[in-house]
């Protein structure tokens, strides 16, 4: 049976979760328009000279020299032509052998004398090779330092670069979102890049037709540029032997 | 009783049912024995996450463990560790030339004989330190001369050489891990491997790797 | 206030007529005070929860207008549980005081009469009524305690199984769909089978004349001899793309077997020679037969139709 409530007794409203609601609402508001829980991107590039060394999470790196010689050496090239090389000592950082064709990666961007030589639209790439005992081979074991050599072509006509511009970029062990399993993978930054094609200045083509073959990729793409962790400058010295 | 309201139940029945008597309370030890069982309980489920796989418990393959000339068999084939060499230089013979392989680390030669139950299959090395470090087989040496590209088929026994280069450092502890390749896009993801300990300490590794050969040779490929 | 059946006296009615976006009218919350409707001069506010008390018996009771009883419902409906308010309590003693008073008629729906029926029925035996109202439950569908926690149980094992059985068959069938099972079709000694556009005839087995010296031991080198006839211009791919093959032995294990020899071209028509080679153990040389898969990739992985040649 019913029974009124005894006059003058207060009801006891439920408050505590429209409470915390509200409080919860406020803290969402309040984070939200100052700027979001997301960390803020670290942009500072680090500086960096001949020799200096780079922690780039997936490996050390330190690009030790760069160096314009003719092919053969190192097993790496054709005698006759001219090659640009770029000399590091790279300890794979990982807990198992990755190939030196991985370093590709690991130097998004390399400029000689403000003309972008990597990425260039129609090239393949670099040739990436590590060498031990005057041979070349792909290996990079967990733990050893070994010397990486990445040879650009040089076309017969051009000039020697003076000065190399190499961004180097950085790795991180990010887990999965659905497997939950963790591997190396690149940073990249947030928004993707479309860049005009007058500023990355493709050379003429060269007369003796002796280049890779151009694989349709002369527009330049929308790409989502990797995060540059640092940047080595260096001058490029050549060799005749 | 004349009551102004008839249906105001009678004072007796006052209680949850007109018929049963009002329970009584529960004793005080009954509380306490539920509340230390509840509380065991729940540590008992904590307690049986720990059980619980991490992912990459879920992804490893079935491993059987072994040391030396042990027959490890798993489903898919059987192997065996036979010998044990150090080299400070590899010499492979091939048909129209040799190749040489030197390293200022060192060479780590293991024979390896293996079968298989029931299908041809080919197997693949690795060697695992005991700091956890993974090192595949040296492309060094023609893959052509190594386990890797034989066809182990039932009915009998076929030897084959791993090489590693490693650090002197690492050979104390390491083991010697062979499996099928495993091919991400198709094919059997979760596969058996056998892992065979080299059954080197330090001492042991120190006083084989002053055994090491130079130009150890490599032929009949 | 009128007894509307819409208005409970806790739930508002919905502002429109019920659709499929205003919920229609619903039940009061169960501790809600739904009998006797609270009483006119008093400001009882909505929703307020109520509590099963005694009737203040010699002190001053509120003013209430009493409502007569309401009509007895049919026993065809009976309470659910054991009685938790004593109104409830009272219901079923009522219903079982006027099914007893008037056992034969249809349930009296007068007012006139019940008022008459009430009274007495409360100030009746008690126990005669609690005695019967505890009969009466117990003797209508009541599934006994233990009963109930085995039918439970059932219920859970058998959803469990159900439920791991679909899941099995769901992941069994995805794993059937792709991965074809083999379908090798057995070919009489000496007959032709047609697989993928081509006609194959096994010609012979034999052991190699030349056996090479550096054979594992107990082991054996074999010669097969194969006619593979192509049907239509889709069948000429052989000489690029060869076939599968392994030796099989009666107990199911298996044998590389690699093409030595394979024709030039192969026109539609025409036979061609197929040679392979294969070691398998010496004492299952006399009766492995040939198993042929249409290429590489299916045979590696055993999927789809094959051919197995019977010596």
């Amino acid at each position: 049976m019913t029974s009124t409530p005894p006059r003058g007794a207060r009801r006891r409203r439920p408050v505590l979760i429209p409470a915390v609601a509200v409080l919860a609402a406020a803290t969402a508001g309040v984070s939200a328009a100052l700027g979001g829980l997301a960390q803020a991107p670290d942009t500072s590039v680090e500086k960096l000279g001949k020799g200096a060394e780079f922690d780039q999470g997936k490996m050390l790196t330190v690009v030790q020299d760069a160096v314009v010689r003719s092919g053969g050496k190192f097993e790496m090239g054709v005698p006759g032509k001219r090659y640009l090389q770029i000399v590091l000592k790279v300890t794979n950082e990982t807990d198992r052998t990755i190939q030196a064709q991985e370093m590709d990666h690991a130097l998004p961007t390399v400029r000689a004398d403000s003309t972008t030589i990597k990425p260039k639209p129609g090239d393949l790439g670099p040739y990436i090779r590590s060498i031990s005992q005057g041979h070349s081979y792909a290996q990079l074991h967990p733990g050893v330092p070994t010397t990486v050599i990445m040879s650009f072509e040089l076309e017969p006509g051009r000039p020697v670069p003076k000065r190399l511009s190499i961004d180097l970029g950085a790795f991180e062990l990010h887990e999965d979102f659905f497997s939950r399993q963790r591997a190396w993978s690149q940073i990249f930054q947030d928004t993707a890049v479309t860049p005009s094609p007058a500023a990355s200045a493709t050379p003429a083509p060269s007369p003796s037709g002796t280049d890779a073959p151009r694989l349709g990729l002369a527009e330049p793409k929308t790409r989502i540029p990797p995060v540059v962790a640092a940047q080595v400058d260096l001058p490029v010295r050549v060799e005749t032997s | 009783m004349a009551v102004s309201s008839d249906f105001v139940p009678h004072p007796a029945s006052a209680s949850p049912s007109p018929a049963q008597p009002p329970p009584p309370r529960r004793p005080a030890w009954r509380r306490i024995v539920s509340a230390v069982a509840g509380v065991a309980l729940a540590i008992g489920a904590v307690y049986a996450q720990t059980f619980v796989m991490t992912v990459n418990d879920k992804t490893a393959p079935l491993t059987v463990s072994g040391g030396m000339r042990e027959e490890l068999r798993t489903d898919h084939f059987s192997a065996r560790l036979e010998r044990i060499e150090f080299a400070r230089s590899i010499r492979v013979k091939k048909a129209y030339s040799t190749d040489e392989a030197t390293t200022d680390q060192i060479f780590l030669v293991v024979k390896v004989g293996a079968t298989s139950p029931r299908r041809p299959t080919k197997l693949v090395p690795h060697l695992v330190t005991a700091g956890g470090l993974r090192f595949a087989a040296t492309d060094k040496v023609d893959e052509n001369a190594t386990i890797t590209a034989k066809w182990i088929q039932p009915g009998w026994w076929r030897s084959g050489l791993c090489f590693f280069e490693i650090p002197p450092d690492e050979v104390a502890g390491a083991r010697v891990v062979v499996s099928e390749p495993v091919n991400s896009l198709y094919g059997d993801q979760y596969i058996p491997e056998v892992s065979m300990d080299l059954g080197l300490d330090e001492a042991k590794a120190r006083e084989a790797m002053s055994a090491a050969k130079d130009g150890y040779e490599v032929s009949g490929i | 206030m009128s007894q509307n059946p819409n208005d409970t006296g806790v739930w508002r009615p919905p502002a429109a007529e019920p659709s499929w976006f205003t919920p229609a009218p619903r039940l009061p919350r169960p501790d809600a005070r739904v009998w006797p409707p609270p009483a006119p001069e008093q400001e009882e506010p909505r929703g307020s929860s109520t509590v099963p008390m005694p009737a203040v018996q010699d002190g001053q009771a509120p003013g209430r207008r009493t409502w007569p009883p309401p009509p007895p419902v049919p026993a065809a409906s009976p309470p659910p549980g054991p009685a938790a308010s004593p109104f409830r309590g009272e219901a079923p003693a009522e219903r079982a005081a006027s099914a007893a008073s008037a056992p034969a008629a249809a349930p009296p729906m007068s007012l006139s009469s019940s008022p008459s029926a009430a009274p007495p029925a409360p100030t009746a035996p008690p126990p005669a009524d609690r005695a019967a109202s505890a009969a009466a439950p117990s003797a209508r569908r009541r599934i006994p305690k233990p009963v109930k926690i085995g039918l439970q149980l059932l219920g859970a094992v058998a959803l469990t199984a159900a439920l791991l059985g679909v899941k099995g068959y769901d992941e069994l069938t995805r794993f059937e769909r792709d991965n074809p099972a083999a379908q090798v079709r057995h070919v009489a000694s000496g007959q032709a089978a047609d697989l993928a556009d081509a006609r194959w005839r096994l010609l012979k087995i034999a052991p190699m004349a030349q056996q090479p010296d550096n054979l594992a031991p107990g082991t054996i080198m074999l010669q097969i001899d194969l006619e593979g006839t192509a049907l239509n211009q889709d069948g000429t791919h052989f000489t690029t793309t060869p076939p599968y093959y392994y030796m099989g032995d009666a107990a199911g294990r298996t044998w590389m077997a690699l093409s030595w020899k394979a024709p030039e071209r192969l026109t539609p028509g025409v036979p061609g020679r197929f040679t392979l080679i294969s070691s398998v153990p010496k004492d299952v040389a006399g009766q492995v037969e040939l198993l042929l898969w249409p290429n590489s990739y299916v045979g590696e992985r055993e999927w789809g139709p094959a051919l197995r040649f019977a010596r």
